[in-house]
């Protein structure tokens, strides 16, 4: 039992930051009708850049700090520059825009930053605490808790503000919306940035984890899309809850089934709820109108 | 009021409208009558925003607006209840009312007030997703989003389409409620008569052509324009 | 003569012919010829994902797994059970094409996206398969491959060995340009054309798909094939994501819905290395062929949605403009 609670908790930590970046998938796709590949090799490039400032200064809330603001910066150019301007195109077209902007990132990394990996240091380093037998670490309630604390916030603001209510109009059927006079290019930009910042702090979060290098996010960013594809793309709260019920899952096969093929089983599961219940636990059937 | 001049407006090679002009007069009620692909809705949306023009201009008590984008266009005062009505489905009442009076500051609630007086039904719905409203009260929907925007030039686009006798009665008489409080309006429909027994003037518009146009109760009495153009009746 | 050549099939068994020849009447190094072997069969595999792309408009992405499903099974049964190597190359693209058709089964029902995500996830949990499988894969030590014979003679030579793959090339070829002219192939393009206007006719998108899908996974089993028995060596880590994005880049800057396209595009990416390291200035930036490569799919994509095998036509097609001459669907917008 200790070691099943063990497991719940490291689960619920990683699956935070699979939920984070899930959210921050499924953003981007019901406003700006994209499926954004890059989304980790983002996260990564915002996570190097974390990295780079810790090193300068020592501090990690500049680092954490930098990290965000540089992945607001990131997400407006690249809606700018590479996806704007397709917003014509197909959404295959799309999707191989951000396939393209993962080898342009990935690339860019080892270039400016190299293909080392670099250890980074956990939020909370304070010594662990145990309730009952079961070891807690305070950088994982730190985790948890952060991620409950943005989920709030921004369930909050998607379901009571203007713009969330913008957001929300844009993402069923932007034709209207813009008639309306919602200037969904704003909206665009807007999801475009939450989802680079949701994906950078998954980063941050996850680097003491995986070491920060070019190849960090991997198994958080295919984690997210399984949990976007459980929770369903159709819904804001069902990448969020797929986030927690994977990495909880992801620990439990690990721990009680095997490591080694704990991926494999994980993907199995994709494929069921593919075959099952494609539109998600709480997707609905509908399709935005272009 | 508003001007469209000479517009020509295309959909790839789909030549949409040809040399359109047309005048709205502040204070009207304009209808624009035509048969399923005329172009009517296109008409719509290059004076939206949605649609640029090749060539032409549209302008608004005399300024520009051709080829402004959508949100600067509701900013003007003009605003559209699009085709189809379109309202949000999982939106409530009450957020698609919201959405309406995107450019609208503080005084939304005001508007509110106006709009549930028009239309007491959406009020008692007000907070039921629109995706499960009947087809009538979507379009009360529709048109009431739009006012929210309060708009000088209210833009409908078919409002009868596909709704029982009644509830078109019920919905013309409100337009024209609309109207007579000040607002002008421009109405695009197929269901002629009804429209232009509460229209000022009226254009007719053929495969992206105006080829008639004058006061609504002229054309209303004019059997031969009847027969050829409107499907007789 | 004239209406010889015209003949498509004829012109690609003619080049097939002279391009095979030219590494025996010339010299070349090593490596170049390494070279030229690889082209032709990431071609290979290019061709059969430009099927999936081009049209039936889905992204896989994980072509380069099944290619290294296919790598693995050749070196497993040449290897181990002495099965000859022609019957090898066949299980190599028969199995991954099962396979494909299995995920394509569950996938390809759902909207456009969803075959990616599929392929995404395939892609990574078969490559970990790979590392972990050791008695089927040696896992990160690495499989073997024995040198191919054909009905007793030894393709040891590189020289040899590209005509092999020639071969197999123009015949995967002939047999795709068969197919998009049969009853199945103008399916298929009338899908590229327009989804909705192929439902229409009542084509079956999802049966269309779903061949395109099957298609696309044999010719990637059969590139495998080929390249385990040129190099003769095969581990996990070279059958990754990169390999699968490299193949949607040959096939995009290629040409989407064009067989020479793929070919050139395959050529393209072969080569972007090759160049980058004779530019000095480009020498010390590690991984610069990806960043390259990622640029180039993007501009390709935006600005000539026809890729290589078409952009002289499209630059004076647009130079041309005013005269209204059909726009394909995707320049439209
Ligand atoms: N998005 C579009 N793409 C291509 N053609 C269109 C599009 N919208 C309308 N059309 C064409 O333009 C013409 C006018 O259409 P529309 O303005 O919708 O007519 P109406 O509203 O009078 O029924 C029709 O021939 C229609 O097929
Ligand atoms: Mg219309």
């Amino acid at each position: 039992m200790v070691e099943f609670f063990q497991n719940v908790i490291a689960g619920l930590e990683t699956g935070s930051l699979y939920a984070l970046a899930a959210l921050g998938l499924v953003l981007i796709y019901r406003t700006s009708d994209v499926i954004n590949f890059a989304q980790g090799e983002m996260a990564m490039f915002s996570s190097f850049i974390a990295f780079t400032l810790f090193q300068q200064t020592m501090s990690y809330p500049v680092a954490f700090l930098g990290a965000i603001v540089f992945a607001v910066v990131l997400g407006f150019l690249v809606e700018r520059i590479f996806i704007r301007p397709a917003s014509k195109a197909t959404l295959v077209s799309k999707m191989i825009i951000t396939l393209g902007l993962i080898m342009i990132f990935n690339g860019l990394a080892s270039a400016i930053f190299g293909i080392d990996m670099h250890p980074f240091r956990k939020a909370l380093t304070m010594d662990n605490m145990t309730i009952g037998e079961v070891i807690i670490q305070p950088n994982a309630i730190f985790i948890i808790s952060i991620t409950l604390v943005i989920m709030a916030i921004l369930f909050y603001m998607i379901k009571n503000t203007l713009m969330g209510i913008a957001i929300r109009a844009t993402a069923q059927n932007e034709t209207t919306a813009k008639l309306m006079g919602v200037p969904v290019s704003k909206v665009y930009s807007l999801s475009w940035i939450i989802a680079t910042v949701l994906g950078a702090i998954a980063g941050v979060l996850i680097a003491p984890t995986t070491n920060v290098s070019t190849t960090m996010m991997a198994e958080v960013h295919l984690k997210s899309f399984i949990a976007a594809v459980l929770g369903g793309f159709g819904s804001f709260v069902g990448p969020v809850v797929g986030g927690f019920v994977i990495g909880v899952f992801d620990n439990l096969v690990g721990y009680y089934i095997s490591l080694q093929w704990k991926t494999v089983i994980v993907y199995a599961l994709l494929i069921i709820i593919l075959i099952v219940k494609p539109t998600g636990l709480f997707g609905k059937v509908h399709r935005k109108k272009v | 009021m508003l001007k469209l001049e000479k517009v020509d407006a295309y959909y790839g090679y789909i030549h949409a409208l040809k040399n359109v002009s047309l005048e709205i007069k502040e204070g009207n009620i304009v209808t624009l009558l035509g048969a399923n692909g005329a172009g009517k809705t296109s008409i719509l949306k290059v004076i939206s925003g949605l649609l640029k023009p090749q060539k032409g201009n549209v302008a608004f008590n005399g300024k520009d607006l051709t080829g402004q984008s959508p949100d600067k266009v509701v900013k003007q005062g003009i605003i559209q209840s699009p085709e189809g009505r379109q309202v949000f489905p999982e939106l409530t009442v009450k957020e698609n009312l919201q959405i309406g009076a995107y450019t609208q500051s503080r005084e939304a609630n005001q508007s509110l007030e106006k709009v549930f007086h028009y239309f007491p039904r959406l009020k008692e719905r007000e907070k039921q997703d629109a995706g499960t409203l009947s087809g009538g009260e979507q379009q009360m929907l529709a048109i009431g989003r739009a006012l929210m925007a309060k708009p000088k030039l209210l833009l409908l686009d078919e409002p009868s389409l596909g709704l029982a006798p009644l509830i078109v009665k019920d919905i013309f008489s409100i337009i024209k409620e609309i109207n007579g409080q000040g607002t002008t309006v421009f109405l695009v429909e197929q269901n002629a008569n009804q429209a232009l027994s509460i229209s000022h003037y009226a254009y007719i518009l053929e495969t992206g052509k105006v080829i008639h146009h004058g006061p609504a109760a002229e054309i209303k009495n004019d059997s031969k324009i009847k027969q050829a153009y409107l499907g007789g009746h | 003569m004239k209406g010889i050549l015209q003949n498509k099939p004829f012109l690609y068994i003619l080049t097939g012919l002279i391009v095979a020849m030219i590494p025996l009447v010339t010299d070349m190094d090593r490596s170049t010829l390494t070279m030229l072997n690889l082209i032709v069969i990431y071609a290979i595999v290019a061709i059969g994902f430009n099927i999936l792309l081009g049209y039936a408009g889905q992204i896989s992405l994980g072509h380069a797994a099944f290619m290294g499903l296919g790598a693995y099974i050749s070196a497993y049964f040449t290897s181990n059970f002495e099965l000859p190597f022609l019957a090898s190359l066949l299980l190599a693209g028969v199995i991954p094409m099962v396979v494909g058709l299995i995920l394509g089964l569950v996938a390809l029902r759902l909207e456009g996206h969803y075959l990616a995500i599929a392929t995404l996830g395939f892609g990574v949990a078969l490559q970990q398969t790979f590392k972990e499988w050791i008695g089927f894969t040696n896992g990160f030590s690495g499989a073997r491959a024995v040198t191919p014979e054909i009905f007793g003679f030894a393709l040891r030579e590189r020289e040899h060995f590209f005509v092999l793959v020639v071969i197999v090339c123009v015949l995967l070829i002939l047999f795709a340009h068969n197919l998009l002219s049969s009853k199945t192939g103008r399916a298929l393009i009338a899908m590229r054309d327009s989804e909705h206007a192929a439902q229409a006719m009542g084509v079956s998108l999802f049966k269309y798909k779903l061949i395109a899908f099957a298609l696309s996974t044999f010719y990637a089993g059969i590139g495998g094939s080929l390249y385990v028995h040129l190099i003769r060596f095969t581990e996990p880590n070279q059958w990754g994501i990169d390999v699968s994005l490299n193949l949607l880049a040959m096939v995009v800057i290629g040409g989407l819905a064009s067989i020479p396209g793929s070919v050139l595009g395959a050529a393209f990416i072969v080569f972007i290395p090759e160049f980058v390291k004779d530019i000095e200035w480009l020498q010390n930036i590690k991984n610069v062929a990806s960043i390259f490569t990622g640029v180039a799919l993007v501009l390709v994509i935006l600005f000539f949605p026809y890729g290589l095998a078409r952009i002289s036509t499209q630059i004076k097609a647009s130079l041309l403009k005013r005269q209204k001459q059909p726009i394909p669907k995707e320049m439209e917008g």
